[in-house]
Formats: C-alpha cells, sequence, structure tokens
C-alpha cells in the first residue's frame, strides 16, 4: 500500500485526562475516522496532558509540538477578544447541541473572528457543549433569598455577573481546588454541570444539587489546527478534518449528557438532595440574562474595543435560535446534528482559502 | 573588575530584597484575604491572580542571581573528591560558563516571550475583571540576563584566588 | 529515533551531575538539547520560553515559600526550645530519655515545620549540647537529631509532600493525612532503637541522665503554648473549613510572625534571615521544578516512558517485586541526590507505570517521600548529616556522625517495610 508510505501523522492533544469526555469521544473519535475519511493520508497520535495540558496549549500550538488541540478561549483571553464576546455568553446555552453548532456557524462567518484566530496562529474547526450548568451546593437553594451572601464558584465572567446580581459571592478557585473548597466549606456551592461530580467526586462534597438552567460551557475550540499544518493540508483534507471534527464535537456534547446523568444517580446514591427553584428565581435569572446581554455590549466595547458588539450578540443569538430548531428536529442526535453543520456551515466554505 | 563585582552585589542584593518583598505582600494578601472573608463574607479581588501571576513569579525566579551569586543552587556534590583541588577549579569554570550559556539562552526565550505577551497586552479574567499580566513575563528575561553576568563574573575570580594562594 | 535521544539524554544528565553542574540546569539543558533534536530548535526554544512562567504560576506552589517561612520563623526565634523542655517531662525518666524527648520534639515541631532540614538544623542545636552534657555519646546525639529530622517532612505540613501532590495530581490534604500515621510510627520507631540502645550500650546512651537538671513541669508546658497555638490555627483553621491546604501556610507564616513578635523572641536580624533563608530555599527549589518538568516533556515525547512502562509489564513483577525495585531505586538515589531532585527525575517514569498497577498515588506519596528522607541520612551525601554538622560541629565529625546515625536506618527499614506490607496503615486516616 503506497498510501501508509505518504501518511502524515498529526500530533493532537486533548489536554485532559484519558477518562474525559473531550479525550473519549472528541479525540478518539479524530484518531478513529481521520484515516478513512482521508484514504489513510492523515493519521492522529494522540498526546497526553503531561506533555500539553489546556493551560499550555496555546504554547503547544505555537511552538510546533502540537498539530491540533483542545483550546479553551478562556484562559487566552486577550488573543480572542471576539471570540469571546459571544463564548462567554453561557446563559443562552439551552440545548447544548445547538450551543456548539451555533458557535461554529458564528465564528466561522466572522470576519473578526477569523482575522484574530489568524494572528494567532490557529484555525477554528468546531466547537462542542457541556451539559446545563446548575447550582451544586452544601446550603439549599431554592428562593431567591437563599443565595444572598452565598460563596459560590464561578467558572466564567458571566457566571461572576450572575453571583452578583442575585446577591452572592462569585469566588474565583481553580477547578482542581473544587472539591476542596467545597468539602472544607471555603464555599458554599458551585455553578457547574453534574458531570463534574463524576470528574471531581463532588457527590462526597455537596449537599445540594439546584435544577436551575444555568446555560453551558461552550467556548472551545475542539480541535484548534496549528496554522502551519493547516497551510500543508490539501483543501480536500482539510474539508475532511473538519468534518470528522464536527461529529466527534457533537459525540463529545452528548457524552457530556450521558455523565451529567451518571453525576444525578451518583448524588442520589450519596443521598444529595435535588430541589426545584421557585419561579422568582427562575424569573430573576431570565431578567438577568437580558439585562446582561447589554452589559456585555457595552463592556465588550469599552475595555477591548470591540465594535458592532449588540450587533454581533444579537446575531448570535438568531444562530442559536436557528440551531435549536434543528438539534430538536434532529431529536439531539449527534450524527444528524454533525450532518447539519456540514450542509449548513461547511458546504458553503471554500477549504483553499478557509483559515489562511 | 572590582566595580563590576560591587555592582553586580548590589544587584543581587536588590533582587532578594524584591524576592522577600514578594513573600512577605504573599503572606499579607492571603491571610488578609482568609480573614476578610470568614469576617465580612469580602473576598480581595484577584487574590488568586495576584498569588500565581505576580507573587510567585517574582519570589520564585527573580533572585535567581542572588541564590547563584551565594552559590546555593543544589547540585551533586557527591563526586566532587574525584577531582582534586586543581581539577576542581577547572571544573568549576567549565560549570559557571555553561551556567551562563544555559541562562543566556533562558534570557532570550523570555524575552521574546515577553514581548509578544506585551504585544497582545496579555490579561486574565479575575471574575469579571481583566487582570493584566503582560508585565509579569518580564520578570524572567531580567532574572536569567542577572544569572548570566554573575556566573560569567565568577570565571575569572576563579583564577585570580589561585594566584593568590 | 526518539528512543535513543531519550537514553543519550538520561546519560548525558548523569555526566552533567557528575561534573557538578546545578541539577536544574542539567534537567533543562538535556531536555532542550534533546527536543530541538526530535521537534527543531524553535520548537524547543519555544517551550523553553513558556516552561518557567507556566511552572511557577501554580497556586498550589504558593504554599511552599508560605510552610517554608512558618518553619524559620520558628526555628530563629527559639519556639523549639520550648517544646524540648515539654517533651523531657513525658520522657526524661525513660533509659535514654534525652533523645526519646529530642526526637517528639521533633515530631511536635515538625507539625509546624514543612521540611527536614529545618527540622534538624532546629532541634540539633539545643538538643545535642544537652545530650552530650548528660553523658551521650556525641555521635549518637547527633544521629538521633539527624534521623529526628526526617519526621519534619512526614508530618504535615510537608514540603515533598506538597510537590509530589502538585505533580502526581493527588490530594495534598489526603497525602498529608497518610503522613501522620507515618511520622508517628517513625517516631516511636526511633524511640525504640533508643531503648534498645540504652539497654544493650550504657555506654553510648546512659539509662540516667547524669547531671540531671530539675525542670518545672508547669514552666516547660507553659512555654511550649506558642507552638500549641500554632498547630492549632493551622490545623484547625484547615479542617473547620477556614481555609483550604494551600492557604494554610500564608496563615501559619502571619500566625508564626505575631506570636514570636508578641512573646519578644523575633528581633529585626532573625526575622531578616527567616525570610531571606526561605527565598533561597524557594527559589533553588522550585528552578529544579521548572527544569523537572521540562525533562518529563522531554522524556515523554522521547517514547522512553512507553518503553520503560512497557518493559516492567513485559517482565510482569508481582507487586511485591515492583516494591523491591522501587525501594532500591530511591535507596540508591538517595545515596547521592537531594530529596526534590530524585524525586522530579523519577516520577516521570514511574507515574505511568504505576497506573498500569493501580497502585493508589496517596499511598505512594507517602512512600516515597519515607524513602526519600531516608536518603537524607544516609552517606556520602545527606542533607540532615551536614545540618547537623554545621550546628553541632564540635561535637561530631561527618563521619562520626554518619556512624552514629547508622543504626536508625534500622528502623526506617522497618516502617518502609510496614508502609508495603499493610498499606492500610497509611490510609488509616483517610478512612
Ligand atoms: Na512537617
Ligand atoms: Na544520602
Amino acid at each position: 500500500y503506497g498510501q501508509a508510505v505518504t501518511a502524515k501523522e498529526l500530533r493532537v492533544a486533548p489536554g485532559v485526562p484519558p477518562a474525559h469526555p473531550a479525550t473519549d469521544p472528541l479525540y478518539t473519535t479524530l484518531q478513529e475516522k481521520l484515516p478513512e475519511a482521508t484514504d489513510g493520508r492523515l493519521t492522529a497520535k494522540l498526546l497526553g496532558p503531561e506533555i500539553a495540558s489546556l493551560s499550555e496549549m496555546r504554547t503547544g500550538i505555537k511552538s510546533g509540538l502540537v498539530d491540533a488541540g483542545l483550546f479553551l478561549s478562556a484562559y487566552f483571553p486577550a488573543d480572542l477578544t471576539e471570540f469571546n464576546l459571544v463564548g462567554d455568553m453561557a446563559f443562552l446555552g439551552a440545548n447544548p447541541q445547538a450551543m456548539g453548532a451555533a458557535l461554529t456557524e458564528y465564528i466561522v462567518t466572522c470576519a473578526d473572528c477569523q482575522a484574530e484566530l489568524k494572528k494567532l496562529g490557529v484555525v477554528f474547526t468546531s466547537a462542542h457543549s457541556t451539559n446545563i450548568y446548575q447550582i451544586l451546593s452544601n446550603k439549599p437553594v431554592t428562593e431567591l433569598e437563599d443565595l444572598k451572601g452565598l460563596r459560590l464558584r464561578a467558572g466564567g465572567p458571566q457566571y461572576s455577573r450572575w453571583a452578583e446580581a442575585m446577591g452572592a459571592t462569585p469566588a474565583s478557585i481553580p477547578v482542581g481546588e473544587q472539591f476542596e473548597a467545597l468539602s472544607q466549606g471555603v464555599i458554599d456551592g458551585t455553578l457547574a454541570s453534574t458531570a463534574d461530580i463524576v470528574s471531581f467526586r463532588l457527590d462526597d462534597a455537596i449537599k445540594y444539587v439546584t435544577e436551575v438552567p444555568l446555560g453551558t460551557f461552550f467556548s472551545d475550540i475542539s480541535h484548534a489546527v496549528s496554522l502551519n499544518t493547516w497551510k500543508s493540508l490539501s483543501a480536500e483534507d482539510r474539508q475532511a478534518l473538519i468534518e470528522v471534527s464536527s461529529l466527534a464535537s457533537t459525540l463529545c456534547t452528548d457524552r457530556w449528557a450521558t455523565i451529567s446523568d451518571k453525576g444525578m444517580g451518583m448524588a442520589a446514591k450519596a443521598g444529595v438532595e435535588v430541589l426545584q427553584p421557585s419561579q422568582a428565581l427562575i424569573d430573576a435569572t431570565q431578567a438577568f440574562v437580558e439585562e446582561d446581554l447589554k452589559t456585555a455590549a457595552s463592556q465588550a466595547g469599552e475595555r477591548y474595543g470591540i465594535e458592532n458588539a449588540d450587533a454581533k450578540l444579537a446575531r448570535f443569538q438568531e444562530l442559536v435560535t436557528k440551531w435549536e430548531g434543528i438539534a430538536e428536529a434532529a431529536n439531539n442526535d449527534p450524527a444528524a446534528v454533525a450532518d447539519a453543520m456540514n450542509s449548513e456551515i461547511w458546504a458553503k466554505v471554500d477549504f483553499s482559502t478557509y483559515g489562511i | 573588575m572590582k566595580l563590576l563585582e560591587r555592582w553586580l552585589d548590589r544587584t543581587a542584593q536588590g533582587v532578594a530584597l524584591l524576592g522577600a518583598l514578594g513573600i512577605l505582600a504573599m503572606m499579607v494578601h492571603i491571610t488578609l484575604d482568609i480573614f476578610l472573608r470568614s469576617s465580612i463574607s469580602v473576598s480581595i479581588p484577584a487574590t488568586q491572580e495576584l498569588v500565581t501571576r505576580y507573587y510567585m513569579v517574582t519570589l520564585a525566579l527573580l533572585p535567581l542571581a542572588w541564590v547563584e551569586r551565594k552559590r546555593s543552587m543544589i547540585f551533586v556534590e557527591a563526586f566532587s573528591g574525584l577531582f582534586g583541588s586543581r581539577g576542581l577549579r577547572v571544573v568549576d569554570s567549565f560549570v559557571a560558563l555553561f551556567s551562563a550559556s544555559v541562562y543566556a539562552i533562558l534570557a532570550v526565550a523570555t524575552w521574546d516571550k515577553a514581548m509578544e505577551q506585551y504585544d497582545i497586552g496579555s490579561y486574565v479574567m479575575s471574575l469579571n475583571f481583566p487582570m493584566p499580566v503582560w508585565p509579569t513575563y518580564l520578570i524572567l528575561p531580567v532574572a536569567f540576563g542577572l544569572s548570566t553576568l554573575v556566573t560569567l563574573a565568577r570565571i575569572p575570580l576563579l583564577f585570580t584566588k589561585d594566584r593568590e594562594e | 529515533m526518539g528512543i535513543e535521544i531519550g537514553f543519550a539524554g538520561l546519560a548525558l544528565l548523569i555526566v552533567l551531575l557528575v561534573v557538578r553542574i546545578p541539577i536544574a540546569l542539567a534537567l533543562i539543558s538535556v531536555s532542550l538539547g534533546g527536543i530541538s533534536l526530535m521537534f527543531g530548535w524553535d520548537t524547543a526554544i519555544s517551550l523553553l520560553a513558556s516552561k518557567p512562567y507556566e511552572f511557577v504560576s501554580k497556586w498550589t506552589l504558593s504554599a511552599v515559600p508560605m510552610f517554608l517561612l512558618m518553619g524559620f520563623i520558628c526555628y530563629h526565634s527559639g519556639l523549639t526550645s520550648g517544646l524540648f523542655n515539654a517533651a523531657k517531662v513525658f520522657f526524661r525518666w525513660l533509659p535514654g530519655g534525652i533523645a526519646i524527648s529530642s526526637v517528639f520534639a521533633s515530631s511536635g515541631f515538625a507539625a509546624v515545620c514543612g521540611s527536614s532540614v529545618a527540622c534538624a538544623a532546629a532541634m540539633g542545636r539545643i538538643a545535642i549540647p544537652e545530650m552530650v552534657k548528660s553523658g551521650y555519646k556525641p555521635s549518637f546525639a547527633c544521629g538521633t537529631i539527624a534521623a529526628g529530622g526526617t519526621i519534619g517532612a512526614l508530618i504535615p505540613p510537608s514540603i515533598l509532600m506538597i510537590v509530589y501532590g502538585v505533580f502526581a495530581q493527588v490530594s495534598i490534604t489526603q497525602v498529608f493525612l497518610g503522613g501522620i500515621t507515618i511520622g508517628l510510627l517513625t517516631a516511636i520507631s526511633y524511640a525504640m532503637i533508643i531503648l534498645a540502645v540504652s539497654w544493650l550500650r550504657p555506654d553510648i546512651v546512659p539509662r540516667v541522665a547524669k547531671d540531671a537538671e530539675n525542670i518545672d513541669p508547669t514552666r516547660a508546658l507553659l512555654d511550649v503554648w506558642p507552638v500549641l497555638l500554632l498547630a492549632l490555627l493551622v490545623f484547625g483553621g484547615m479542617f473547620s473549613g477556614f481555609f483550604t491546604a494551600t492557604e494554610a501556610g500564608a496563615v501559619g507564616a502571619a500566625g508564626a510572625l505575631l506570636l514570636s513578635v508578641a512573646v519578644r523572641k523575633l528581633d529585626w536580624t532573625s526575622a531578616k534571615k527567616a525570610f531571606l533563608e526561605t527565598l533561597a530555599t524557594t527559589s533553588s527549589l522550585l528552578i529544579i521544578g521548572i527544569g523537572a518538568s521540562m525533562f518529563t516533556l522531554f522524556l515523554s515525547l522521547s517514547g522512553i516512558a512507553d518503553v520503560l512502562t512497557s518493559a516492567v509489564s513485559g517482565w510482569d513483577p508481582s507487586y511485591l517485586q515492583l516494591m523491591i525495585v522501587v525501594v532500591a531505586i530511591y535507596l540508591v538515589l538517595g545515596l547521592f541526590m537531594e530529596p526534590f531532585g530524585a524525586m522530579l527525575v523519577t516520577l516521570p517514569v514511574l507515574l505511568p507505570i504505576f497506573e498500569v498497577y493501580d497502585i493508589n498515588l496517596i499511598w505512594f506519596g507517602v512512600l516515597l517521600v519515607k524513602l526519600l528522607e531516608i536518603g537524607m541520612i544516609t552517606p556520602p551525601v545527606g542533607m540532615n548529616i551536614f545540618v547537623i554538622r554545621g550546628v553541632a560541629g564540635k561535637y561530631a565529625s561527618l563521619v562520626d556522625i554518619f556512624k552514629g546515625v547508622a543504626i536508625f536506618l534500622v528502623a526506617d527499614l522497618v516502617v518502609v517495610a510496614l508502609i508495603i506490607g499493610v498499606p492500610e496503615i497509611v490510609m488509616v486516616m483517610n478512612n
């Protein structure tokens, strides 16, 4: 087979341990499907987090060590202000499959985003989303008043603004310290997906889960490809890589939901109580989200000099609505959503110039 | 030569002083943060970012030239007996030259990194506040650059002592 | 090709260490050279430019300078002599009572001291002269303190455990809890050695101390309150949820500073010394950490870790065989290397192997620290021995101190055997 001789091996890095959904299925899918999608011209070799962790991914990709890696834009805000304008809007997330696809369509068609990505030296492929965030706490929260004075870990600027709007105190705590901070009572709760109960064994550290929908985390590039590597690929292989990436992203989003369910199971076993929020709490959160779109737009203009921020946010909202329709029609089936991404987004892209 | 020595001593003590201030500031800052949050539920903003990006980088890396100056770098002493006193002096000059080269490479590499971070004006999000971190990248080329000078300055000294004996 | 480069790198590292290149710079230069051979100079330099910053700017690592500072302040303000007197109240009636007291005073001081060297230095200055005066053989007196000092790294807080926790990505609090049992077990085993020597060789350890001074038990116990208060502040605050293990160091250091100023035992000169010693230790330690993280990267990229892992899996040793190999590795490395270097150089290779064997990394952290601490008292490079030589040099030569400490190695090996044979001991406090 002549193909084996010309096969190019990409060094790919999920930046997280093997058990994490960002490794399996996000990167294992890539590793498995890339060779068949490119007739054996591309293969992938997985690098572990000891070689490139999430916080080291910028260095890993820019140094040429990593050909493609999971890039969380929140770690590198100065490089990706346009990206984060919409990426930080966690609370818009109600349907996880819709969020990954909506962010993908937005970034691919946003010229300012593409410009900053090019300057950074990475090419955007697709995005995925976690499951819905909720309140995981060791004090009961059902009413708005219950939140007053509570110290809550907030993993992003919008979560921090929400906590403050609700009268709680947002705390900035490294995710690895979350368990210790919760079990020792340094914080009263954390705003997270119940998948964290599995990943960080939080079932021993919390007493309550309040099922108030707090959006999702979707501000990522599932497989950020180094610009140099991207340039070395044929247009045909670029398209194949991106289509595999889209499928891997929808599978990863789906896996997050499975793990969140597992987390709820573990919580139930550990005697964690599931609470329903009062209508007042849900309404206050809704009101916050609407008001916060204005805050985010004005801050983006003042702080980072982003132009037309409100128009950009409005456009992203439209895309979210559009993809919510598609995802629901597809019953959130990963393969169907990935197919829709191919026809709605990638079919309109010229791969001889995209990203370059 | 004497002048250079004195300048190096001063500078080494200067960076040590800054490092010690870094330790003091970190201690006061973390303690105060704990005290305020458990008494009146107030957190000092950006504690985690200041500790990791400012205090830690200052106190861990800036004093390197001072540590080299007082010869406190940890090395394996076990085989020193192999070389004899004259051989040891040759070995020590090699070590000084080798160390200076490694520090010089580090200084140049981290300088480029610092310039890149300066250009993008890098910051991290501390809750809802963009906290600038680009200035801290400048600490590295300074630390490694001074260490280069300190280790280089050791070489002539090794042979001056030789003559005095 | 990567594997050949990996092995060449290991060999070159040994050569550089032999010719006295600082451990940190040896690790950095070998990694730089190796990575640039495999991936090109630009990639290697780009990684080198980022690693130092990425390594030191970690929240957990901030505990290292803080716990060091706490220990150095206690030492320089003489809070330790109170502990020694209090221990004597309880143990001086035993044969070899002063030595046993010094071992338990070391264990008490360990609760506010992060490192073994600081612990040995602090106790050595007060306990060795007194033992010699009471008729102990000087080499044995020095050996007792050198060995007793190792408890400083076993009973939390412990810098070695913090650095291990950061590298192995395990809960530092849980490793700390394991260290309490093994630290106390070590203290008891040392006390039994002292009792035995006193019984067999009264010429080395007098059964009854001569020139026995009168200790007023009330006063002695009163003198100990600053240290007790400090330990209470640190552990009480940590376990009742006021702060995390990482933050505990800062509270402890601030507490030690305030307390020693309050009891008027800290002047400007000794405060300055405490800060500068903290600075020198932190800086020389973290630069090794940077080197070790580069070296980890180099070894992983070269594929050498995979080769060693599959070699061990292919040989398929039993748990016991694997443990014997691990103990042998650290005892040999411990002869020459200081503990941080030995730990950081070996973890990249060993951790993947342990993953295959499903070994509890909290348990291993405690075993590792115990093994590394043995290296602190074995010739030719034993940091604790050097420190004792520094603070009590007029009583014994280096060789004498090594002779005096040798008998305690028997106790250490028994403790190691217990940790491996009955792993549950380590996990008692965790369950
Ligand atoms: Na200790
Ligand atoms: Na040794």
